[in-house]
């Protein structure tokens, strides 16, 4: 029987060992669903989050009252019109939807202008009952988000004439729901203001003093901080003689700046979010590629171990040689490792064909970006030397420890060390040219993670080829040097080398 | 005997780890078709000779021939090896783990498949061949290694402490299994702690002690070395015994009880001591002339290097 022949055996007998493990389908479901959880329940969160009662204790006569129920009446309908655009994007056809255009662009923030537009227009009434004949069959109903903040009256038990220290101290029992302000939701009071007496917008002598149990929610208050800031500069223009049409367009007035760039030559060099794509998706693929090498490394090492410890691996090195075992097993694992990238990839892709809405048309674009570009077998070629940089580690690794214990205390500082180019994603994704990225891109146990982000960046040939050929040679440089630690170290027993005897495996003939 | 009739030659090989010389000038001829003992006390070089023997590390000096190749890995297909401390995948199957050591011997898969199921058929493990190894108990994923090491019916077969960890009835089962592989012309060369096992088994044996040979051939040749020893009971006295023609020495340690040990002189035999007892009219009343147990042999062989072997072990390891 040949050596490839032994190899493939080897191979065959490690894919089918994993592929028939709970770990592997675990593996291949969760992280696509993981993912897709991650990014939809923050979302599911903030649109499903609770509305929260508050109370505004004014004593400076009613005016600062008025404006936050009016900030919060605001807040609600722009909630209630960006859910309408976002329910348009997806429900109605492409015919129907200028019929919204009065109520600005389909997407972005929603100005003054744009919510009294949506007013002018009949707001949620309107919508609710023209919406219906417009949307394709099949749609949901248009159901707008509630408030986020409801203001309650203040418990008849608080004194609200008292000084404002003291009505913050007497709301406290309210404020740590050990008593309910109202018999139906939202029963228990989330914050509190209190405006002093002498309080007044244009020339504030005292400070509104915010009460809240849960100091880190800051959703009310900076809405309300927003809203009174807006109120105090127009009572200031208007001081200043304006009149209010003046005030309210200087207040509607947003100024954007436009983003270009010399490489968008084809569409005059505006640069649109398809464009920003460029940055995150090979930043993604080299997540990809960093999480499925990782993934199936460690069933290498897992693997040697067992081999190890159950004396196994004497009764296979009758059989094959020490070599052709390691080939054997990095190519089992290599095959385990694309059956899981494959798999989610099918994963994805069935939850994009299944979805809709602006989201899923970004992930068509992301895909369409990456079939268009040197990506495909920049990845297949990373993943190769990733792959056989970090697996044969592993596997040298696992041949000289006796248990994970062992493996755990050496494999610690070693995922710190391939994890490096992560800490650094930033600095390197802000200037993908800059002196960082380059630097790091030609550290070859990181130039598969770096160059691969770098990629849409246009790096110069030369730089791209001179580090793939380096890390090329580097990661068959580790192969080398880990098969002949595999050879001369798996057969020991008793405690771990030393680094001094590792060194000696690796460059003496023989052990 | 030449290279050709020996299926393992070893000649002047030594194996070294810096100072620690595991394995010192062992020159040693295995016959094609016989049972071959490998003794030695623990750490004698025992197992570091078999790793050579297989090709699994290199001797620093001399050669290996195995079954006539210099290259064990060029005759691995023809070798079974069963290493002393064993262990199986836990989540793979008798047939599956069977197959797959059989495959890796170059074996057709059609084949090793239904060798397996025979096997397993004959040595009682039928019912489990689907089972997971790790429901097995410890006897029975012995019994399947064991299996695993003759299924592609190997010309040499190489076990290091065959009958170790097996009960009795299977180390009955092993025995039979070796008489059958002897009786296919195969050769069999297997270590043991338990003389028994390689007196009742072995054609000729090795004894090897702080790494070097102690002794080679047969076990009669091995007993020849062994002064003879009669143990009698009489009421004669010690002096009387001593002077019987072809009496070395006579130990009364426990002449109390009239019980002697009478060690002969080289070539003298046990039958013409007892005529010699009848003609001076020594009253016996048992007369003991039983051959020497391997089991001394090895005691008088190795008996002080297997006290040192251990402190070798710890000092290697």
């Amino acid at each position: 029987m040949s050596a490839l022949a032994r190899i493939f055996l080897v191979a065959r007998r490690e894919y089918k060992h994993h592929a028939r493990s709970k770990g592997f389908w675990l593996t291949m479901v969760a992280v696509p669903v993981v993912a897709v959880l991650a990014g939809l329940i923050p979302q599911w969160v903030q649109e499903n989050k609770p509305a929260r009662a508050f109370v505004v204790v004014d004593q400076s006569g009613g005016a600062i009252e008025a404006a936050i129920d009016t900030a919060i009446a605001d807040d609600t309908e722009k909630r209630a019109l960006a859910a309408l655009k976002d329910y348009a994007a997806d429900n109605l056809p492409p015919e129907s939807v200028p019929m919204l255009s009065p109520l600005g662009p389909a997407r972005g923030e929603i100005t003054a202008a744009d919510l009294a537009a949506f007013r002018a227009w009949g707001g949620v009434e309107q919508a609710q009952k023209i919406l219906p004949g417009l949307a394709r069959n099949g749609s949901p109903a248009y159901e707008p988000p509630g408030p986020r903040f409801v203001r309650v009256p203040v418990p008849a038990d608080i004194d609200i004439n008292a000084d404002a220290a003291a009505v913050g101290a007497a709301l406290a029992p309210y404020l740590r729901s050990e008593k309910t302000v109202a018999d139906v939701a939202p029963a228990y009071l989330s914050g509190a203001i209190v405006v002093p007496p002498s309080y007044d917008l244009i020339k504030p002598a005292a400070a509104i003093q915010y009460w809240s149990v849960n100091i880190n929610e800051y959703d009310l208050q900076t809405l309300v901080e927003r809203a009174l800031t807006g109120a105090a500069q127009q009572a200031l223009y208007r001081e200043q003689g304006m009149s209010q049409e003046a005030v309210s367009a200087i207040a509607a007035r947003r100024v954007g700046l436009q983003g270009f760039s010399p490489d968008k030559g084809a569409s005059g060099g505006q640069v649109e979010m398809k464009d920003r794509l460029l940055n995150i998706v090979p930043l993604g693929l080299a997540l990809l590629l960093w999480m499925s090498i990782f993934t199936v490394a460690n069933l290498l090492l897992l693997g040697v171990i067992e081999e190890r410890s159950n004396k196994l691996i004497e009764v296979l090195l009758s059989s094959v040689s020490a070599e052709e075992f390691m080939a054997g097993k990095l190519l089992g694992i290599a095959g385990i490792g694309l059956t899981i990238l494959f798999a989610w990839i099918v994963v994805g892709l069935l939850i994009l064909i299944n979805g809709d809405g602006p989201t899923v048309q970004l992930a068509y674009d992301a895909i369409n970006l990456i079939l268009s570009g040197p990506y495909i077998p920049a990845f297949a070629f990373y993943f190769v030397v990733g792959y056989l940089t970090i697996a044969s580690v592993f596997l040298g690794l696992g041949s000289v420890c006796n248990s994970q214990q062992e493996a755990q205390s050496l494999l610690t500082p070693l995922v710190f060390l391939l994890m490096l180019p992560f800490f650094l994603i930033m600095p390197m994704m802000e200037d993908p040219n800059g002196a960082i990225a380059t630097t790091v891109g030609w550290i070859p146990l990181y130039t598969p993670f770096v160059m691969m982000v770098r990629l849409s960046t246009n790096p110069s040939w030369v730089e791209v080829v001179m580090s793939g050929a380096t890390t090329l040679a580097f990661s068959l440089l580790v192969l080398w040097a880990m098969a002949r630690l595999f050879r001369n170290a798996v057969l020991r027993t008793g405690q771990p080398p030393r680094l001094i005897e590792v060194w000696r495996m690796i460059t003496r003939r023989e052990a | 005997m030449s290279l050709a009739d020996s299926a393992v030659a070893f000649n002047g090989v030594s194996k070294h780890y810096g100072d620690f010389r595991a394995v010192e000038d062992l020159t040693f001829a295995v016959p094609k078709g016989a049972i071959y003992g490998f003794l030695g006390p623990n750490g004698a070089g025992k197992t570091t000779s078999l790793r050579m023997m297989l090709g699994m590390i290199r001797p620093t000096a001399g050669t290996i021939s195995l079954l006539g190749s210099d290259s064990a890995m060029g005759v691995r297909e023809r070798v079974g090896y069963l290493p002393e401390e064993r262990g199986l995948y836990r989540r793979m199957t008798p047939v599956e783990t069977i197959v797959y050591l059989a495959r890796l011997k170059g074996m057709d898969p059609a084949l090793a498949k239904k060798r397996a199921l025979d096997l397993l058929e004959r040595f009682g493990l039928a019912a489990f061949g689907n089972a997971k190894i790790e429901t097995l108990s410890k006897g029975m994923a012995q019994k399947v290694q064991i299996l695993g090491t003759i299924a592609h019916g190997p010309d040499l077969v190489i076990l290091d402490e065959p009958f170790s960890g097996l009960d009795p009835v299977n180390q009955q089962v092993l025995e039979e299994l070796i008489d059958d592989l002897r009786a296919e012309g195969r050769t069999v060369l297997f270590s043991t702690h338990v003389m028994q096992h390689a007196e009742r088994l072995c054609d000729r044996l090795v004894l090897i002690a702080r790494g070097k040979l102690a002794f080679e051939g047969t076990l009669g040749t091995a007993r020849a070395l062994m002064p003879r020893i009669i143990r009698l009971k009489t009421t004669a006295l010690t002096a009387a015994l001593a002077d019987l023609p072809g009496v070395a020495s006579v130990s009364d340690e426990d002449a109390a009880h009239g019980r002697y040990e009478l060690k002969l002189k080289d070539g003298q035999e046990g039958e013409a001591l007892l005529k010699a007892c009848f003609a001076r009219g020594i009253a016996l009343e048992s007369f003991d002339m039983s051959e020497p147990a391997l089991h001394d042999i090895f005691v008088s062989l190795v008996g002080d290097g297997a006290r040192e072997a251990d402190a070798r072990k710890d000092a290697k390891s």
